[in-house]
Order: C-alpha cells, then sequence, then structure tokens
C-alpha cells in the first residue's frame, strides 16, 4: 500500500515465457567493451534461454536485444568477474555462466552495427569447467585478497564446495557440520571470510584460509564466528560500507537481518509482509563519510520497499497487480542511473525508476444501472427468500418440508423376518447368538439435493435391538449425491422390547451453517419378535378394543399379515415372545377377534407381551382407516373439549392393568434403591482402600508390614466382590427397565384409545414417555414425580376445585428434598384410577352415537358435541372456563354466565398474549382488542387459575 | 526412469531438487511442495531410507554407511520410513541397475516440503493474536501466502472475533489463490457502539463481538491437512507419530520441525514438548561454545509455546532468558503478550519501552505500545503513538485506521472519514473499509454517500463473514432512518450469511420487543445468550425482560 508507483521506463519480456526464472536468473554487469559502457542487463532462464539486453531509451526498442542463444542445458545462475587471467584491458570482465553440470566462461565481444542494424554481442567460450555435482550457485571474488583478478567456487547441491582458483586449478571442500538446505554462500573481501546459512539457521563465518586447507584435513576447522539467525532466509548479500566495515544483509523470512563482518548484530528489523528479493548497495563511495546504506525489499505482493539501514523511506507499488518480481537489481543504464531492475517469475524484465508519480487509486465506478422497479423487486424478493429460508422460523411445516426436499429420504423395512443372519460378522454377543432369533433386514435410500456442509444420520432402535449401522456422518456432501444403505435389525440382547418402531434422523447443517433434522420411522415385523403357538383360553390380563372405523375389517389377517394369510378366518392368535426366551415361562399372548362384533381381545400373563402388539393394532387401525382417505387426523392444534379422534376409529376398553403396571414400577424402583446402596458401599471401601494405601506408604521400612497387607488384600477382594454385584444389579437394573418400559407403553396403548378428551390423552401420554431412563443422580420415579404431581394436582385431572391452588402451587414450587416413593406410587395409581374412571363414564352413550354419525364429517355437529363437553366439564369438575364452549344448560353449576356464542373458542387469541405484561405498556393501548382480554386475565382473580397458570407455562393442550 | 547411466539420472534428480529450492526462493510453495511429492515418490520407490543414520558424521562411503545404520538402527526404527527396508545387501546390489537417490538427497527433498508447507500457511501468531482482549474493536490481519489452513492453534489463541480473512481464508482453503497483502488490513467496525439505540430502554447493542464458535471454526478443524489430500507422501508428515525425543537430536531438523508443528500443524502441544526435549539435550550437552548463541532461540519458542497454551507466567522466565541472551524483535513482543495476558501491562510498556530506547523508530514496537495503551484504555496515549508510527511509516494502516476509529469514537466521524479515504487511496479496498467509510458518512451527515458505500461494501463482499457484517450495520442506518421493519431485515440477513451472530441477535430481539413480541425477543436473547455468554448486553436485556415482562 503505498500512495506512489514505481514508474516503468523499459520494459521487455523475455524469451521465455514460462515460470522459469528465478533470483540467479538476473545480472546486471558491465564486460568492459566500451569507454562509455553503462550496464548490460544478462537474464538466463531455467530452460537455458540466454539473452542480453542494452536498454539505450525509454521503452524498448528491437535493437536493444544484444544476444540471443539457448544453452545445452538450464542456466542455474549468471555472474559477471575477472575470471581469466589472460586478459588484456583490466575492465574486461566475463560472464559465467552456471550450468547443472559445468561452470562456461564466456569473453563477450562486441560486434558493431551497420546503418539500423544494431550492435551484436558474441560469446567466445574462454574456459569451461565440468563437475560430477550438480551446482546450486556461485560465489566469486578476490579470495586471498588476490589483486586484479577473481576466483569463484561453485557451490553445489550437497553442500560441497569446487573452488577454481585460477585456469585450471581446482578442489573441492566442504564446510564442516551437518548438510543443510540449499543456500547462498557470501563472500567478504575485507575479512578475507566466506559466510554460509547452517542446517542449524545459524550463520556461520569460516576464513579462507581454513576452507582452502580443508581438503587436506578435513573438517577440523570451527567457524570464526557463529551466529544465530533463527529463521530460514531469503537471499544473503554482502556491502561494504565503511573502510573498516562490511555489513551483511540478510533478508530472513520475517525479518530484515544486518550483521557486521564481526559477527556482531546491527539491526534486526521485523517486517510485516512476506519479502520476496531485495537488493542492498551503498549510495556514495564507502570511503568516503556520508555513504548510506540503502536496501531495496519487494513484498509478496508487489510492493518495493526502500531502507535507510533499518528506516524506511520510501514505498512504491507496481501498478500492475501481476506477480511481484523474483529478483530485483539496481543498475545504472544508459540514460538512467540507479534504475530499478527487476525480473517476473515468467521473464518480465523491467527497468523502472522511483519519482513522484502518485499511485492514483481510482475506486471503481459502481455501474448501477437505473433502478428498475421488476429488477429491485426481484432482488428483494430474493433476500426475502434467504431470510425465510434461514431464519423465519414461524412456518415449521414449510421448513421441514424445504428439509425434506434437500435431503430425501426413503426408509423402509421389509416385512419377512431373516433367519440368516451372520452373528459373527454383525458382532451378536453368544448367549443371544444361540438363540438364532430372526432379524430383519432394511434399506435407506437418501438423496441430497442441496450442497450440505454436514450430515449425519443416526439409526434409533428400541433397547435390544440393534442396527448393522448405528450413525452415519459425512462432511461437505454436493448436491445431487445419492446414498444407499442396506442395513440389518437384530437383537442384540435378551431384553424384553416394548416397540418395534425404528427411527432414522437425518440431521444437517446446509453450507451456511443452517441446521435442520428430519426424520423418518418404519417398524421392524412382529415375527422378529414373537412366534405362532397356541391360543390361550383364559389369561391375567385382559384388554378390548373395538374398532370403530367402517373402513377396517376386524379381522385378525388385517393386524397380523406375518403370521397370518390374508385369507385366513382364523379368530384367535396365540403368539409367544421369543426375545428373553426363558425356559421357565413360555411369554404367550393371545389375540382373539370376536366372532360377531368388531371387538378384538388381547390377553396374556404377561404386561410385557402386550407392548408390540397394541401397537400394531392402534396403528394399523389408524393405518388403514387414514388410506380409506376418509378422515384425517389433520394436525391442527387440538381444541378444548374436543374428543380424542382415535376413538372415532379404535376404542380401548376402560380398563388399565394398574397392579402389573405398578409392580414393574416397584422393582424398578427397588432396583435402583439397591444400586445407591451398592454404590455407597463401594464408596466406603473404596475409602478404606485409600487409607490403607496412605497407612502403607506413611509406613517406616523397619516396621512390620505383614498385617497391613492382608488388610488391604482382603479389602481388595471385598473391592472386587462388591464391584461385581454392582456390575450384576445394573444387568438387572437394565432388564427392569425393559419390563418397565413395555408396561408404560401398554397404559401408553391403551389410554391412546381411549374415550377421553383428546388434549387429556395428548398430555398423559406425553408424560408417560418411553423409552424410560434413568439417570446416575436421577431415577426414572424421581424425574417423573414433578410431572405426575402436576397431573394430580392441576390441569384436566384434577379431581375437585376445591383443592385451593394457593397451597400446593407453594408446596410444589418449593423443591423438595426427599423424594416420597410411597408418595409417587400413590400418585400414579390415582392417576390411572381417574383415567379409567374417567373414560369408562362416557363410554355409555358415546360409542353408539359416533357410529350412527356419518364418519366422513369431520367434527361432530355441535349440539351434540357441547352435551359430551359438558358432561365432560362436570366431569373434569374444572372450574368454569372463561372462554369455554357455549352452554346451552341452565342446569350448570357454574358460576359465570354462560355465553351465547356459538364459536368455538379460539385458542390462537389467547396464545399471542401468552406472557402479558403486569404493566399494561404501549403494545395494549396500540391493540385495542387485547384490552378486553387482559379484563379477565388479572381483575377478578388474584391469581390466575390453573388455566391460565397452564398457558403462561405454555403447556398446550 | 530409463536412463543409461545412474549418474545420469542423479543428475536429473538433483536438477529436480534444485528446482524445488528455486521454487521455494520465488515462494511458490505449492508448486515446491507438487515437485517435492514426485521425488519423494521416486525414493519411495527405489526404497531410499529416510534419516536412517544418525547425524554425528554424513558418511560418504557406503560402506561405513551401512555399518552405521546397523548400529543406529534404533534411531531409525522409530522414524518415519517409507516402504520396506531392503538396504542391505540386496539394496546394494540393484542399485547398480536402477537409480539410487542418495540419501542426503531424500532427506533434503523431505525437508523442503516441509518447510514448504510451513511457509505457505506461515501467519505470524504475533500479530494474530495481537490483544486478546474480547473487546478489541479494531482487527488487523495478517495474510499468509496461501489460504489459511484451520489449526487447533486458533482455537488455543481465542481468535479475534470479527469479520476476519482469516475464517474467510480457510473457507476458500481449495482455491490455493495466493493472496497476500502488505501491511495490515483493517477491517475495523466503527459499529453502534457510540449510538444510543432510540426507542428501547436497553443497553447498547454492542458491535459483534464473541467468538464465532461455528461453522469457521468447523472448517478451520479440518486443519492444513487439507491440502495433503490424495497426496501419497503425507504419511511422512504424520506429526501424531512423532517421537519429540528422537528429533530433539538431530540439530538439522529440529528448528524446521518446530515450525512445521507449530505452524502448519497447529499442534502447539507437540511443538512444546519437542522445545523441552531439545532444552533437555541442550542441558545435558557439555556447555559448547554456541550453546548459549543457540539457546535464544529455543527458549524464545519455549515461550510461544507456552504463551498459546495459555502458560504465561511459565513462559515469562524462558522469555526473560531467551532476552538475556538475544535481543530478538518477536521475544519483545511476546514478552509484552505475556505481561499483559497476566494483567501486567505496565510491565509490558516497561518492556517494550526498553526496546524502544534503543531502536526509537522501529514501527514495531510503536505499535505494540500503542496497542498496550488501548488495551489499557488510554486512549489519548495510544493516539498519540499511532500518530508517531503514522510518522515514521506513513503507509501503516493499522495506525491509520486506529486513528479513524479513535475520532469515530470521539464522536467526530468527519476526522475518521479522512483517514477512511487516505487509506482508500492506498489502495486498500476491501468491503470492511467501504463499511467503515459509509457508517462515517452516516453519522457525519453525508447521507447520500451512505448507501454507496454499503451497495459497494455488499459489492465487493464474498465471504458470508463480511455479509454479515455489512448488513448489521446497515441496520443502524435503518434505525436511524426510523425503519425498524427494514432494521429488522438487514438483522435477519446478516444472521442469514452467519448465524451466530450475537449482536445481530440481540438487536433483533430488541426490535422484536419493541414491536411487541415479547417471546420471539425472548427466544432472540437466549439464543444470543448461547451465542456470546459473556456479552453484558445480552444479560442486561435478559434482566430487563425477567424484571418487567411476565414470562
Amino acid at each position: 500500500m503505498s500512495l506512489f508507483n514505481v514508474c516503468s521506463w523499459w520494459s521487455a519480456q523475455c524469451s521465455d515465457p514460462g515460470e522459469e526464472y528465478d533470483v540467479a536468473s538476473l545480472l546486471c554487469a558491465r564486460f568492459g567493451l566500451e569507454s562509455q559502457e553503462k550496464d548490460y542487463i544478462i537474464v538466463g532462464s531455467q530452460t537455458g534461454q540466454l539473452s542480453i539486453y542494452y536498454p539505450h531509451r525509454r521503452s524498448y526498442d528491437a535493437t536493444d536485444l544484444l544476444l540471443e542463444t539457448q544453452m545445452v542445458a538450464p542456466i542455474i545462475g549468471l555472474y559477471a568477474g575477472k575470471f581469466s587471467g589472460n586478459v588484456r584491458n583490466e575492465n574486461t570482465n566475463q560472464l559465467g555462466v552456471l550450468l547443472p553440470n559445468a561452470i562456461v566462461i564466456y569473453n563477450v565481444l562486441a560486434i558493431g552495427g551497420l546503418a539500423d542494424h544494431g550492435a551484436q554481442l558474441r560469446l567466445q567460450v574462454q574456459a569451461e569447467h565440468k563437475f560430477q555435482r550438480v551446482s546450486f550457485g556461485l560465489c566469486q571474488g578476490h579470495f586471498g585478497q588476490v589483486k586484479g583478478r577473481e576466483f569463484f567456487c561453485v557451490v553445489h547441491l550437497d553442500g560441497t564446495l569446487t573452488f577454481y582458483e585460477q585456469d585450471g586449478i581446482s578442489y573441492e571442500c566442504r564446510f564442516p557440520g551437518y548438510r543443510a538446505l540449499p543456500a547462498p554462500v557470501a563472500y567478504c573481501e575485507r575479512t578475507d571470510s566466506f559466510f554460509r546459512f547452517s542446517a542449524t539457521w545459524d550463520l556461520q563465518c569460516f576464513s579462507y584460509q581454513d576452507l582452502s586447507h580443508s581438503l587436506v584435513t578435513k573438517s577440523s576447522y570451527q567457524p570464526t564466528w557463529t551466529q544465530c539467525v533463527g529463521e530460514g532466509i531469503v537471499d544473503m548479500r554482502v556491502v561494504q560500507v565503511k573502510e573498516n566495515c562490511s555489513y551483511i544483509m540478510i533478508l530472513g523470512e520475517r525479518n530484515f537481518i544486518s550483521l557486521d563482518d564481526n559477527g556482531k548484530f546491527n539491526f534486526m528489523l521485523k517486517l510485516d509482509y512476506a519479502p520476496k528479493c531485495f537488493t542492498s548497495f551503498v549510495v556514495g563511495y564507502y570511503w568516503e563519510p556520508g555513504a548510506r546504506l540503502i536496501s531495496a525489499i519487494i513484498s509478496d505482493s508487489s510492493k518495493l520497499h526502500l531502507y535507510e539501514e533499518a528506516n524506511i523511506i520510501w514505498a512504491a507499488q507496481w501498478p500492475n497487480q501481476s506477480p511481484a518480481p523474483v529478483a530485483i537489481q539496481r543498475s545504472n543504464v544508459q540514460n538512467l542511473a540507479g534504475g530499478i531492475v527487476t525480473l517476473g517469475a515468467k521473464g518480465q524484465l523491467e527497468v523502472g525508476y522511483l519519482g513522484a508519480d502518485p499511485f492514483q487509486f481510482q475506486v471503481q465506478p459502481l455501474n448501477v444501472q437505473e433502478l428498475s422497479f421488476a429488477q429491485a423487486h426481484k432482488e428483494l424478493q430474493q433476500l426475502e427468500d434467504e431470510i425465510k429460508e434461514a431464519v423465519d422460523v414461524r412456518d415449521m411445516d414449510a421448513l421441514n418440508q424445504q428439509a425434506a426436499d434437500q435431503v430425501r429420504l426413503s426408509f423402509s423395512i421389509q416385512e419377512e423376518a431373516i433367519d440368516d443372519l451372520d452373528t459373527l460378522l454383525l458382532d451378536v454377543p453368544a448367549d443371544v447368538a444361540v438363540k438364532e432369533l430372526p432379524s430383519a433386514k432394511g434399506l435407506l435410500r437418501c438423496k441430497i439435493k442441496a450442497e450440505l456442509a454436514e450430515l449425519q444420520l443416526v439409526f434409533q432402535t428400541p433397547n435390544g435391538v440393534r442396527c448393522s449401522q448405528d450413525t452415519v456422518s459425512f462432511v461437505d456432501v454436493k448436491a445431487g449425491t445419492s446414498k444407499e444403505f442396506k442395513l440389518d435389525f437384530y437383537i442384540a440382547e435378551l431384553l424384553h422390547i416394548h416397540s418395534t418402531k425404528v427411527e432414522v434422523v437425518a440431521s444437517f447443517l446446509s453450507t451456511r451453517g443452517i441446521p435442520r433434522v428430519i426424520q423418518q420411522s418404519a417398524n421392524l415385523p412382529l415375527s422378529m419378535f414373537y412366534r405362532v403357538c397356541q391360543p390361550q383360553k383364559a389369561a391375567g390380563i385382559k384388554l378390548t378394543y373395538s374398532i370403530t372405523s367402517r373402513h377396517v375389517t376386524p379381522k385378525l389377517a388385517a393386524f397380523f399379515g406375518e403370521f397370518l394369510e390374508e385369507q385366513s378366518d382364523a379368530h384367535a392368535l396365540g403368539l409367544q415372545l421369543l426375545c428373553p426366551g426363558l425356559e421357565k415361562q413360555s411369554e404367550i399372548i393371545t389375540v382373539v377377534a370376536a366372532k360377531n362384533s368388531n371387538r378384538l381381545r388381547i390377553q396374556s400373563d404377561y404386561v410385557e407381551t402386550f407392548a408390540i402388539i397394541l401397537e400394531r393394532i392402534v396403528e394399523r387401525t389408524l393405518q388403514l382407516d387414514s388410506s380409506a382417505g376418509l378422515i384425517k387426523m389433520d394436525k391442527k392444534k387440538p381444541k378444548r373439549g374436543v374428543l380424542n379422534r382415535c376413538v372415532e376409529r379404535l376404542m380401548a376398553a376402560p380398563f388399565l392393568p394398574a397392579q402389573p403396571i405398578l409392580h414393574r414400577i416397584d422393582v424398578h424402583h427397588e432396583t435402583q434403591q439397591s444400586i445407591r446402596k451398592q454404590t455407597d458401599q463401594l464408596e466406603d471401601l473404596w475409602l478404606q482402600f485409600k487409607t490403607l494405601q496412605r497407612q502403607l506408604q506413611e509406613q517406616s521400612e523397619g516396621e512390620p508390614k505383614e498385617a497391613l497387607t492382608m488388610q488391604i488384600e482382603s479389602n481388595y477382594d471385598q473391592l472386587i466382590l462388591e464391584g461385581d454385584k454392582l456390575v450384576e444389579i445394573r444387568r438387572d437394573e437394565r432388564k427392569q427397565r425393559c419390563d418397565l418400559n413395555c408396561a408404560v407403553a401398554l397404559a401408553k396403548w391403551i389410554i391412546h384409545a381411549l374415550n377421553l378428551e383428546e388434549r387429556v390423552v395428548n398430555v398423559v401420554n406425553s408424560v408417560l414417555s418411553v423409552p424410560i431412563e434413568d439417570w446416575t443422580e436421577l431415577s426414572w420415579e424421581e424425574s417423573m414425580a414433578p410431572g405426575i404431581d402436576m397431573l394430580h394436582h392441576f390441569g384436566p385431572l384434577t379431581r375437585s376445585k376445591s383443592t385451593s391452588t394457593h397451597g400446593l402451587l407453594d408446596g410444589n414450587a418449593g423443591t423438595r428434598d426427599s423424594f416420597d416413593y410411597s408418595r409417587f406410587r400413590r400418585h400414579f395409581a390415582t392417576l390411572f384410577d381417574r383415567i379409567v374412571r374417567l373414560a369408562s363414564s362416557p363410554v355409555a352413550v358415546y360409542p353408539e352415537k359416533t357410529t350412527e354419525e356419518p364418519p366422513t364429517e369431520e367434527k361432530p355437529p355441535a349440539t351434540q358435541q357441547v352435551d359430551e363437553i359438558e358432561n365432560m366439564q362436570r366431569m373434569l369438575g374444572e372450574k368454569g372456563l372463561p372462554l369455554a364452549p357455549p352452554k346451552r344448560k341452565t342446569n350448570m353449576s357454574s358460576s359465570l354466565e354462560a355465553v351465547e356464542d356459538d364459536e368455538e373458542y379460539d385458542e390462537e387469541d389467547l396464545r399471542e398474549d401468552v406472557g402479558y405484561r403486569k404493566e399494561y405498556g404501549a403494545t395494549d393501548q396500540k391493540n385495542p382488542s387485547n384490552k378486553k382480554r387482559s379484563e379477565w386475565v388479572n381483575e377478578d382473580f388474584e391469581l390466575p387459575t390453573t388455566e391460565e397458570l397452564f398457558s403462561d407455562l405454555g403447556i398446550w393442550w | 526412469m530409463a536412463t543409461t547411466t545412474t549418474t545420469m539420472t542423479l543428475a536429473t534428480l538433483e536438477l529436480d531438487y534444485f528446482r524445488a529450492v528455486s521454487l521455494y526462493r520465488r515462494r511458490s510453495y505449492e508448486r515446491c511442495a507438487e515437485l517435492c511429492n514426485a521425488l519423494l515418490q521416486a525414493g519411495h520407490d527405489g526404497h531410499v531410507q529416510l534419516f536412517a543414520t544418525k547425524e554425528e558424521e554424513e558418511v560418504v562411503d557406503p560402506k561405513q554407511q551401512q555399518q552405521q545404520q546397523a548400529e543406529h538402527s534404533r534411531f531409525g526404527s522409530n522414524l518415519q520410513r517409507i516402504g520396506p527396508r531392503p538396504r542391505g545387501a540386496a539394496g546394494a546390489a540393484d542399485s547398480g541397475a536402477s537409480i539410487m537417490m542418495p540419501t542426503w538427497l531424500m532427506e533434503g527433498v523431505w525437508q523442503l516440503k516441509m518447510r514448504a508447507l510451513t511457509q505457505r500457511v506461515y501467519l505470524d501468531d504475533l500479530e494474530d493474536e495481537a490483544g486478546d482482549e474480547a473487546t478489541e474493536e479494531v482487527e488487523f490481519e495478517r495474510i499468509a501466502t496461501a489460504a489459511r489452513p484451520g489449526s487447533s492453534i486458533k482455537t488455543a489463541f481465542q481468535p479475534r472475533p470479527l469479520t476476519s480473512q482469516r475464517a474467510q481464508q480457510a473457507r476458500s482453503r481449495g482455491s490455493g489463490v495466493a493472496h497476500s497483502s502488505d501491511g495490515r488490513l483493517n477491517s475495523s467496525r466503527p459499529g453502534s457502539a457510540a449510538v444510543a439505540r432510540p426507542g428501547t430502554s436497553l443497553s447498547r447493542p454492542g458491535s459483534s463481538l464473541g467468538s464465532r464458535c461455528g461453522t469457521a471454526s468447523r472448517v478451520r478443524a479440518s486443519s492444513a491437512a487439507a491440502f495433503n489430500v490424495g497426496d501419497a507422501t503425507s504419511k511422512l508428515y504424520q506429526a501424531s507419530r512423532l517421537n519429540p525425543t528422537i528429533y530433539a537430536e538431530r540439530e538439522t531438523l529440529v528448528k524446521a520441525l518446530f515450525q512445521f508443528l507449530y505452524y502448519h500443524e497447529a499442534d502447539v502441544q507437540k511443538a512444546h514438548s519437542l522445545c523441552q526435549a531439545v532444552l533437555e539435550v541442550q542441558r545435558q550437552k557439555p556447555s559448547g561454545s554456541s550453546t548459549t548463541n543457540v539457546a535464544w532461540w529455543w527458549q524464545q519458542q519455549m515461550g510461544r509455546c507456552l504463551l498459546a497454551l495459555h502458560y504465561p507466567r511459565r513462559a515469562e522466565p524462558f522469555l526473560q532468558q531467551s532476552l538475556a541472551s538475544f535481543p530478538h524483535p518477536d521475544t519483545y513482543l511476546l514478552l509484552s503478550r505475556v505481561y499483559q495476558r497476566i494483567k501486567q501491562p505496565e510491565k509490558a510498556l516497561f518492556v517494550i519501552s526498553e526496546v524502544v530506547d534503543t531502536r526509537p523508530f522501529d514501527v514495531t514496537y510503536r505499535l505494540e505500545q500503542a496497542r498496550i495503551h488501548q488495551a489499557m484504555e488510554q486512549q489519548e496515549d495510544a493516539l498519540q503513538l499511532y500518530r508517531l508510527v503514522a510518522k515514521l511509516q506513513p503507509i501503516n494502516v493499522e495506525s491509520l485506521a486506529s486513528i479513524a476509529v479513535g475520532y469515530f469514537y470521539d464522536n467526530n466521524p468527519e476526522m475518521a472519514l479522512m483517514y477512511y479515504r487516505r487509506i482508500l487511496s492506498l489502495g486498500a479496498q476491501s468491503p470492511e473499509l467501504y463499511c467503515n467509510i459509509a457508517l462515517c458518512c452516516l453519522y457525519g451527515g453525508q447521507i447520500d454517500l451512505v448507501l454507496p458505500c454499503f451497495q459497494r461494501a455488499l459489492a465487493m463482499a464474498t465471504q458470508p463473514a463480511q455479509k454479515a457484517d455489512i448488513w448489521y450495520n446497515l441496520s443502524f442506518v435503518a434505525v436511524t432512518s426510523g425503519d425498524f421493519n427494514l432494521a429488522r431485515r438487514c438483522l435477519q440477513l446478516c444472521l442469514t450469511s452467519d448465524a451466530q451472530n450475537g449482536a445481530a441477535l440481540n438487536n433483533l430481539a430488541v426490535l422484536a420487543a419493541q414491536s411487541g413480541d415479547i417471546l420471539g425477543a425472548k427466544s432472540y436473547l437466549n439464543a444470543a445468550k448461547d451465542v456470546m455468554p459473556e456479552a453484558s448486553e445480552v444479560t442486561t436485556n435478559l434482566q430487563f425482560m425477567d424484571v418487567h415482562y411476565k414470562l
């Protein structure tokens, strides 16, 4: 960045336009051909092209090119000096061309031009020295302070040096120490020494005396001095600045360093750019006072920085932003003293000068076209779309739809179970493998339509069932890729399984970091878990479902296609659980379809057998019904007072096997307790163990240790024993957790089809979520307790309105320290009890009614619904709802006046009011409708009603 | 490689090596690495063994070499090695037939490639780290010659937030465009701070702070190694397999190796253990003539690692020792960082002033001084120093930008504008700069220039983070002109580009609350809290909501 430009005075493109030039490819030198001679510019490429230019005036002229020739080998470096002794003219310099395996010394001869044809140069081989090792560079100078001629040494890639002192005399030597990456070697005439950059990033100084004798006694000499530079170097130069002092200028990779020839640091300048090449020179004569040491450094972004010593004095920019030059020299060419000669990597040769030509930065005009309305609208639309896509979460359905479009999943599981599972490959535990349980095959196809930054697929299976792949992750997924996974589902643990549902969750991040999640599920075939057996006549638990949908024939074959032929008329089906497969008991469940009515009876002695069967019955009914397509389960928020819509298709008899379920909970709870006890015990033992160990350490040498050792051993044995016990209990716990899962799922499926208000069903089902979880600090019971408690005291299941909200609220809000299991159990039992009671009361009336109703209707007519709801209201015992559905009958005990309004209560209104303000601020005034509502919010009651409380908590059903 | 004689092929190999070195010194690091790959592959095919010998003495005589190999095979076994080891009699026998790459060449190529990879992604950690204060408003970026790779070092450093080219570069890693610049690019945004938000009693929204823990860092985490994808020789550079104690003895390599670990692999932990091993080796050695000479380097690196690992107190003695033996500029800066980290800026100033006394015109130290003053919130002193820097080095963009920011927050947007225009005339065009100019115009009353500048900034912005910042700042234009709906859209667009922009979330919350959507406001605030948990604005707003709204 600079205000100024490097002005171009003369420029040319060298003959090889490839990237074949480097810092050693440029040489500015005189050959002593004429008296008023200026500098020639010599360029040699790594393809062997050699050109000599002699700029005459501003801008390039064809006559400026004096020589162009092709060498047999790449030119590694170009050098000029008095390399030969037999020359008459003492100003004459020879050109040394360094090739990989030879150095050729040329005499440069001038041939005068005739008329318009300019002068030419010709090269005459003066000497050629060949060598075996490939060369890297050359170091020249009056070695040994010889006068009138220069010696040189070739630096080879492997670090050896070959000295050529006089024509024909040569010898090889090596620097002591380790081999470094090839780096230039510099010679200082004043001290007659060589500087070398060593492998340890030190600058080492060797005297010529030592080097020239080194071939005799190899590596027996030491550097005169060593200084750590501490970084790699780009280039190095020696400049004599004073009579008694030379400076070594080093362009490091990060710093610009100057040392004097005694190894003392002159300065170290931290560069805030990436340097590329540099040159240093003295303005004036070093033996006169006032000589200035100037350095020019070119940065990687084509900027020239001029320093006097370490202070910046000028900065200029090359106007064309092409890659920075790779070589720079200061040179006196004809008509331009002190020109800056630079060579680009692709052979762009340029002679430039500084100058006050300001670097005119022109801001590019922003070509904004005349704003057309359509265009602007389109752009705005585009921006709006972007917003919508990324941050607007109001329309979740659309977002999910879009997500599903971006990643299309199709997930299916084959209906048939398969017996030939490769148990070894899938690492099935031996005890399971022995049973040779059937497995199922699934297929997941995944088509990605948009580019994604990350995609993760997770397969969620019920406890005990495993998928051959559980998590798959991809990074940087291209749009349009499609993937296919073949999956195996198999039983990996002998547990009771509560569900056949397998979920695939695909979560992905778009390239802009927007996360989306989609999921799909499929069911495992029942034949993975059951096998057909003789139906049982009687059993401990009997459940009844009536199929109320007209589209579902209550035939067993419709539900259990895995076991029965489609045409089969069987009315009873006995199924035996395969999975834990205990020897003592065979867990059999029997499903009987009534011959004359539309009922199904499911009976078994074991709670665990039900979950999957009920799941199948309920889901299959709903599925068959909706595929008939007449009633849609729209996803609208359930409305207050609407009955469970499931009942229109399938209704369960209001019976919950509460005792067995509670028994499962008891067992689970006991195990939890014993785990805690066991852990405490282990903790004690562990403490003991630590104390004993400490005692052992503290004991001095002399004391006998036998007693202590014995103690430790017995303690250790006990520790192991108790630890094993804990492992055992944990295994038990896992089993019981699965049993409990089944039990809870059973209750859940029954409640799902009970004749209750829909929001009650939803809320209870969401409380009874499966699979249950235990945490280390909190068992399932403890985590459930507040929820059950809440259901007990508030909400639709409250027993009576007399329970004061005050006290209970307070009692509830305070964090109870100890968990009271009996209380929890009691609440659980009463919860079931109350659900059953609620469900059984209207049952007598309802089923007949619905069957009379044409099932095509979305809702039963309002009048009838009102009856139902009023019954419901009474039963729920709720305080009259402020905006409850119309109440026509006058025998209501409600204290509020009946609202003569047939319209259904619109829940949306209330929702907007969530989080109403305590002080009515500006927003309320703005919206007059709010005012009306706010009247009932806080005027009559000091505390909000339970209903309000629930809405304030954001709980909806 | 069906060349006739061994020497001929050896010569070609050596010539290739020369070419690689030549590419290295003209900074074509990627091409250099490619060429090295080819050479390494050739060596691999010829079963050349790397570092089989201990480097006590490099051997010319093959017989002796083999002998040494046998002796030191225990060293060889732990080092990275390509292919099997048919280096016995069989190897010697077939060397006549096919080409045998000399070991020194192979090792040279290996080291060269390592250096090239390091240089390719080198980014001065001192520049990068400058001022780890989270409230830093100004950002300076040095750009390496290639895309900045991802690196855990960044997370170790608690990277500066904001529009960073670093992140952008990380994203554009594949492109390999040599993107470089002199000086510092400034992307300081005189954001919202000085301006009171109209219409709300909430505190100022603050400009986007908070570390960007989202996508960018994730991309970064995929590391510089991405360049090596598909590179058969990449297994030669597996830092994880490296045993520091073995390499510590190899003086030839160990410094380059350290830089490779630190800058390329960004494995500070490993680099640190390498440092430790080397210092241990040096301690055990009888103190030679050069030990003190060399030790400062390792002590400096030790300090560097410890600082990066967040152990500033342990870093201090190392840096002090290093400084005692050699006054390297980096050591001064590192030491100053150490003192700033342990909240002793006075001491940092003292350290810097020591070197400033000897080198009063070196802007490096002056800038550091200014930054320390700024961190100490001594704006006047800082600006004074920035002015001095601008005088010493008129092209120093950091100082110009800092002066401009100073003016901006001093309610003097016109002066700030002058400085920004000066930067612009230096040729440093960037979307951030246009954005800043636009803001200066906005608050300076040159309304006609505001939107064109933002338009320019938007047109130039290529990276999501830049776009996010511009949209964020545009929202202030909307707020100033009272168009809250537009402001909301701007903020939403900001979030579109950068979903983790805490300031935007916060401001969106304020706007939502203003329009009555309390729940929305709350959820925005919570989101903002997730992104920047320590921002006071968000906390205050949340508290305000808790007090005044019933939710």
